[in-house]
């Protein structure tokens, strides 16, 4: 029962770097979220090269691995004399990555409005904005809260990938303590138990507010 | 004729309507005066939707021009600026066939919320009026409630008071009572002949035969794109001077 004594030890570098994957999951969140709405607007704009341009951008963000995306962003920002923090580049490239795959969930509930709403809308001499604002947009938002949620878990679990370029999130902490003991294999066990905690508990939460949802 | 004789309300001028090559309105004219009810009846793809469509451009049409109170709606019909557009569509209400009530909103928000939006009335104001339409059309009880928790019958008159919200000078309606149960369906028509009693002018695409014979002050007999037959009912049903109307009247009384 030693490895408990380690795990205690352990427990409060871990979740200081819990918080901070918490943070960076609320960060991106907080951009991707709206990116993806932005991008499920454009992909479906009047104008045929404003789709175009939108929907290569969803798809390249949609092939590239995260990772990469992150050491891209990492490398390359410098290179263009953009200096921000490695936090500030996980978010960016982590909010780019969940913008374009969390478009489609909007598109989808936005294309999923019938035309007689918006005819109906429209019959009522209600602005473009009007009918977009306060008919379309409502009725398609109450479609994605669920998968919304179910990318905001995907998100926490691939904040670890922050790890790669030194943010002390929760894999990093585990990491560097597993460096200094040497017994990576315990610490990665108590950081993968809290990471299945959050996220199985969270799970069970989105379902039973999807069943909420469905009735 | 209750209707005002002198004064045409609305004027359509040989409206057409091309689809991708198919022609649906072949140059449709014609004239509402106020307080008019006119019955558009005709056989099934003849344009009737279309035409109505056309009045208030949920479809442009590709030709034509159309005239409010002796006014031109556009300055250029095929070109329309988005500011005449809304007052069009402000000035003429629509009914759909089905209904097409907003879900998310409750019963009474329905018909407020174009009379807020559009700046017709402050906030209580649209919410005294809308309980004084929902109430016209018999449904006041269900003001807070939501659409779905309402029958067909009940959805559409909330729909006749929504579309009335706007104190528009033409109501147009699209087979109100075609995705309703017949007993249900009497509860609308029932509405209409009351909106048609007190003056209000309006276009009715519809299969009741018995409702345009009694309520309307003239029928419209559309086929293919065009006016076939034109006149009071009694002349239309009775008497009908091409053989088409009659073959088309024989197969809709036969149903
Ligand atoms: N958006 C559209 N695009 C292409 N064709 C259309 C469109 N809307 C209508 N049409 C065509 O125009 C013709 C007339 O249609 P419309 O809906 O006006 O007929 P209708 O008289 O209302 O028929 P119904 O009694 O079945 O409702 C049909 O041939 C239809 O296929
Ligand atoms: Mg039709």
């Amino acid at each position: 029962m030693t490895f408990l004594a380690d795990w205690a030890e352990w427990l409060p570098s871990l979740l200081q770097g819990l918080g901070t994957s918490l943070l960076l999951t609320l960060c991106v969140a907080g951009i991707g979220f709206p990116l993806g709405l932005g991008l499920a607007l454009l992909s479906i704009a009047p104008a045929r090269i404003v789709r175009i341009l939108s929907i290569a951008f969803i798809e390249i963000f949609r092939g590239i691995p995260l990772l990469v995306v992150i050491f891209f962003a990492y490398f390359g920002f410098p290179d263009i004399e953009l200096v921000i923090s490695a936090f500030a580049t996980i978010v960016v490239a982590h909010s780019l990555n969940l913008g374009a795959y969390s478009s489609e969930v909007f598109r989808a509930g936005i294309l999923h409005v019938g035309p007689g709403q918006r005819e109906a809308a429209r019959s009522l001499g209600l602005t473009p904005w009007h009918a977009f604002s306060r008919v379309v947009l409502p009725q398609a938002l109450r479609a994605v809260p669920g998968p919304l949620m179910s990318f905001l878990i995907m998100v926490f679990q691939s904040t670890s990938l922050a790890f790669a370029i030194g943010v002390g999130e929760m894999t990093s902490q585990a990491f560097s303590i597993g460096s200094m003991t040497f017994d990576y294999l315990s610490v990665l066990v108590l950081a993968g138990i809290i990471y299945a905690i959050i996220c199985v508990v969270s799970a069970r939460i989105v379902a039973r507010f999807e069943a909420k949802m469905r009735t | 004729m209750t209707f005002d004789n002198a004064r045409i309300l609305l004027k359509a001028d040989a409206i057409e309507k091309t689809f991708r090559g198919n022609r649906v309105l072949d140059g449709i004219s014609m004239d509402v005066h106020a307080g008019e009810v006119i019955a558009l009846i005709g056989p099934s793809g003849a344009g009737k939707s279309t035409f109505l469509r056309c009045l208030n451009y949920l479809e442009q049409p590709t030709g034509g021009s159309l005239h409010l109170d002796g006014e031109p709606v556009f300055a250029d019909p095929l070109k329309p600026a988005k500011s005449e557009l809304l007052s069009l569509r402000r000035r003429v209400g629509m009914v759909f066939q089905t209904f097409n009530l907003f879900p998310h909103l409750s019963v009474v928000e329905n018909v407020t919320m174009a009379q807020r939006l559009n700046g017709l009335r402050s906030t209580s104001e649209a919410e005294e009026y809308a309980l004084k339409l929902l109430a016209q059309v018999g449904v006041e009880e269900k003001a807070e409630a939501r659409p779905s928790e309402c029958s067909g019958g009940q959805q559409q008159r909330i729909a006749i008071a929504r579309a009335l919200s706007q104190d528009p000078e033409l109501m147009l309606f699209d087979e109100p009572t075609s995705a309703l149960d017949p007993e249900v369906g009497n509860d609308v028509l029932r509405v209409m002949r009351d909106l048609a009693d007190a003056g209000t002018t309006m276009i009715v695409v519809t299969h009741e035969m018995r409702f345009a014979e009694r309520v309307a002050d003239r029928v419209l007999l559309l086929d293919e794109g065009r006016i076939l037959e034109e006149g009071p009912p009694e002349r239309v049903f009775r008497h009908p001077e091409h053989a088409r109307t009659s073959r088309f009247l024989h197969a809709v009384l036969d149903r």
